[in-house]
């Protein structure tokens, strides 16, 4: 962030105000829209910024802000729709990119393209899914650091941190037992991108950019993670849309039978039965996680994990502190006043959440990346992934993967096929109508587009 | 509540009755029964005229609210009966109005049971009209209303779901007079299917539409004195495979045909079906096997026997092809145990519904753990989905109704003597619209015996059996008349 550039920021929640607060910071022009005028008025009096007000789904305040000119438009109020309708309006009135939160984890694990397309979103994320990431890393062990997800949901990108007691490290690749449906696309040292072959090492510290299908994720994640073979008992606290989320997940692929049982404390009754009939395997408690009698009574003391996820930091650390002094091993806290992370940890409690500064995070990262969404897209875009559908017309229609032969800089990283997922090898056929995921180095980009045309946004 | 609207749509209901009584004076002509013709014409004079007053006193205003839609649906399905059983007065048949509106509403409630002492001594044109009016009941006359009548607007949702059967009742079509043609038209389809597979074991057109008719309603009105029995083993399988049919929802035959029957097995309720006919059907065939019931009659006989007696009560048509009265006490039991069940949601069946056995059983065990986990939240789910708390609360209800109103008919009808057993099933088999029940309600009888102001409490319970209870018990409450 070197050069003068001019942001725009729609909503400053949390989100909002550090991404105000640190551009500004940075000696870029920064234009906040906030519809309430209290947040305004605390804006105002903190950051050297300017204030518009009002609605950002609304020309003439999108016009005050001058959205016409500006490098990036982050449209990260509560509010999706007006996010959704105020980046489309952005980017008609001249905004060169945008960026979009949403709070529905689907909208981008499954249609992320449709959104992408129809509001011309250069990124698109959701609070609740990154956070959900994160806390699925706490319980399960594992070292997710970001999910990119492709061809509707059905593919997932993962990068992931190797540690020093990763099996993925200081063997060959191709002494790894990876299931079937996986593919180790890259490994990442520093800003430094190389492509495996099967004698490569990874070390200690690296990341590893894993492409697999979604059903085999779990499986992925388990044999990478540092503890492989337990299988828990989870308590969640508080049954809002991160709450939600976490159990399904805990029940679904992605824990891989890891976890032995979900229980969810919701406090509202009618949310509670909401959760039970929409979560099937998760067992539903109505009653106050702060409270020691339920807990009690609930075999909350013989749980491995217990995350905290009310909406109320107060109500988390309470629960979370009732539940460390009930004996339960492990800890994790939704916080969303960031700012009071220093304060949990002087408490002890150390394993922490704050969707929004991970949001920033997100938002930042892009940033500094030289807007680049992709996970892959290093040192300003050296390699990308691209999701392509393969036309009639393709010259790699119809051959095999050996007759096709990539070049070096290219890799077909897995092909879905109506409802199937898999990594090609060399005698798999590539079908017309298959959508192919494309790991693909800058100098390739012309070949690419020549064997595979498609549109040029492709999953980017 | 507006008298208005319900006198409107209940007149114009007669009308479309009248037009249909027209089919049997037809049928009567072609046999040479002039004086049936007669009556039937008169019939529907007189129903056409009634209807016609009726629809002018209600012209005008006044809109549908949910009373409304109640009186509506319970005032049609009274006066249908009340109107349908004319033609038993003015034919002969039968002497005394009570066994008429007996007759008439057994028919209608698609029951069964009859107060004919010699069924073949009546005319065709007579037996023609009783299979007929279960016909019509079958699909429901007020889902054919929905179906014809396009003014009734908004209120046809909520009238529709007052008399299909079932706790859960998914409409087909964002328009529910859409989804009333579409059920009406599988039911004809199935009808003529019936029709011509019956013409081909070699029954006349007569007997194969009239059985025709009584099958896919699940009626068991038949013209014959040993009802299905007097067919061959041919005919009698093919009625076994349509009353199963008549037993399944209807919305799946739908669904069926739209997502070719991959999702059919995923229908919890008929997995639960075709498992009871299957156990039950067996069962009984190995009691009637064990117990020397059809020695001499051989093992294939006592199998088609038991099968279409189970499939007969289960799915509350009530056609006998074995007079199921003097099997063994365990074979009659397990058929008494099936009068309690009933078919599925959505069908034209009877009874609880098996649905609602598995709801109300998962709730009450869900009551039972609820005792040892108090703050425990959960949900009902039937078939991977979850059953709404409210139809989980009414489901309960219904089985409160539904056994305390058994329990105090059956008491009510002990007066006079009959014997418990008679007491006890002719209080189900009516309230369960199924048919016939055991010793002097038996397959070989009629509920000739009863006194009529027992006749009249039966043809209340055929009515709530066949609304299920709650549109006819909301009646009863204070709270609907007051203003």
């Amino acid at each position: 962030m070197d050069d003068k550039r001019r942001y725009v920021v729609m909503g400053v929640g949390e989100v909002g105000l550090h991404l105000a607060r640190t551009l500004s910071q940075h000696g870029h022009s920064v234009v906040v829209i906030e519809i309430d005028p209290i947040k305004r008025t605390r804006v105002e009096e903190e950051l050297d910024v300017a204030v518009v007000g009002g609605n950002g789904a609304h020309v003439p305040v999108l016009k005050e802000a001058r959205v016409a000119t500006c490098d990036l438009f982050m449209a990260v109020s509560s509010s999706d729709e007006a996010n959704l309708a105020a980046a489309v309006l952005a980017r008609r009135l001249g905004a060169k990119r945008t960026v979009v939160r949403v709070g529905v984890a689907e909208d981008i694990t499954t249609h992320r393209q449709l959104y992408e397309e129809v509001f011309g979103a250069d990124l698109l994320l959701s609070t609740q899914l990154l956070a959900t990431t994160h806390i699925l890393n706490h319980i399960l062990g594992h070292n997710t650091v970001a999910v990119e997800y492709l061809a509707q949901g059905k593919v997932q990108l993962r990068k992931i941190h190797l540690d020093d007691q990763s099996p993925l490290t200081r063997r060959p690749l191709r002494e790894i037992e990876l299931p079937e449906g996986c593919l180790v696309v890259a490994f990442q040292r520093g800003d430094e991108l190389t492509v495996p072959s099967g004698d490569d090492v990874a070390q200690p510290g690296d990341d590893a950019l894993i492409l697999a299908s979604t059903e085999v994720i779990g499986d992925v994640e388990r044999r990478l993670s540092s503890r492989p073979r337990d299988r828990k008992v989870v308590v969640i606290a508080g049954g809002g849309r991160t709450g939600e989320t976490v159990a399904q997940a805990l029940l679904g692929q992605s824990a891989n039978g890891r976890v032995e049982r979900v229980k969810l404390i919701e406090r509202d009754l009618r949310r509670a039965q909401e959760l039970a009939a929409q979560l099937p395997g998760v067992e539903v408690l109505h009653g106050d996680a702060t409270d020691v009698a339920l807990l009690r009574a609930e075999d909350v003391p013989r749980a491995q994990v217990f995350v905290a996820l009310t909406g109320q930091d107060e109500r988390n650390l309470m629960a979370s502190l009732l539940a460390r002094e009930l004996g339960v091993p492990q800890v994790v806290a939704l916080v969303q006043r960031g700012e009071t992370s220093y304060l949990w940890r002087k408490l002890g409690l150390m394993e922490i959440v704050s969707p929004r500064a991970i949001a920033y995070q997100r938002i930042k990262e892009y940033v500094d990346q030289g807007y680049s969404a992709n996970l892959v897209s290093l040192e300003r875009g050296a390699a990308e992934v691209l999701e392509r559908r393969l036309h009639e017309a393709s010259p790699a229609a119809g051959v095999t993967l050996a007759e096709f032969n990539p070049p070096r800089g290219v890799i077909v990283g897995a092909v879905v096929r109506g409802e199937r997922v898999f990594v090609p090898r060399g005698k798999d056929r590539l079908e017309a109508g298959d959508t192919v995921i494309l790991f693909v180095q800058k100098a390739e980009m012309p070949t690419i587009n020549l064997l595979f045309p498609g549109r040029e946004a492709g999953a980017r | 509540m507006s008298i208005r609207p319900v006198l409107r749509f209940v007149g114009r209901l007669l009308l479309i009755l009248a037009v249909a009584v027209t089919l049997p004076a037809v049928v009567a002509a072609i046999y040479g029964e002039w004086d049936a013709a007669g009556a039937f014409l008169s019939t529907a004079l007189a129903t056409g005229a009634c209807g016609a007053v009726l629809a002018l006193l209600g012209r005008g205003g006044g809109h549908l609210y949910r009373r409304e839609g109640i009186l509506i649906v319970v005032g049609g399905w009274a006066l249908a009966s009340l109107f349908g059983a004319l033609p038993y007065l003015l034919t002969g048949t039968v002497s005394s109005p009570i066994d008429a509106l007996f007759e008439s509403a057994s028919g209608f409630t698609t029951t069964g049971a009859s107060i004919l002492t010699d069924i073949e001594a009546a005319g065709r044109g007579i037996l023609f009209w009783r299979s007929f009016t279960q016909w019509l009941g079958g699909m429901g006359i007020i889902v054919l209303f929905v179906a014809l009548l396009p003014e009734l607007g908004a209120g046809a949702r909520f009238v529709y779901k007052l008399e299909v059967p079932g706790p859960t009742k998914e409409t087909l079509h964002p328009r529910v007079r859409d989804t009333a043609a579409v059920l009406w038209r599988t039911y004809m389809l199935l009808t003529g299917a019936q029709v011509a597979l019956l013409l081909l074991c070699g029954l006349d057109l007569y007997d194969a539409t009239t059985h025709a008719f009584s099958t896919l309603s699940t009626g068991g009105f038949s013209p014959r004195a040993a009802s299905a029995g007097a067919f061959s083993p041919l005919a009698q399988a093919v009625i076994i495979v349509f009353m199963v049919l008549a037993g399944i929802n209807f919305s799946l035959y739908y669904r069926f045909l739209r997502h070719r029957g991959r999702r059919l097995w995923q229908d919890p309720e008929w997995r639960i079906y075709v498992t009871l006919i299957l156990i039950f059907g067996l069962w009984v065939a190995g009691d009637l096997w064990v117990n020397g019931a059809y020695d001499g009659h051989g093992a294939g006989r006592a199998l088609l026997d038991a099968v279409f007696q189970v499939v007969s009560i289960l799915t509350t048509t009530g056609f006998a092809t074995a007079d199921f009265d003097r099997w063994p006490t365990l074979a009659r039991g397990l058929l008494v145990a099936l009068m309690f069940i009933g078919g599925c949601a959505g069908s034209t069946a009877g009874g609880l519904k098996i649905i609602r056995m598995v709801i109300g059983l998962k709730a009450a065990l869900r009551e039972a753990r609820l005792i040892f986990s108090p703050s425990a939240v959960i949900a009902i789910f039937v078939g991977g989905k979850a059953v709404p708390e409210s139809v989980v609360r009414s489901v309960m209800g219904i089985f409160i109704l539904y056994f305390s109103t058994w329990g105090l008919a059956t008491l009510l009808l002990t007066i006079g003597d009959f014997g418990l057993r008679t007491s006890a099933t002719a209080a189900i088999v009516t309230l369960g619209n199924i048919g016939p029940g055991l010793e002097g309600v038996g397959p070989t009888q009629s509920f000739a015996l009863f006194a009529g102001w027992q006749k009249l409490l039966m043809v209340l319970l055929m009515w709530l059996g066949r609304l299920e209870v709650y549109s006819i018990a909301a009646l009863f409450t204070l709270a609907f008349w007051r203003r």
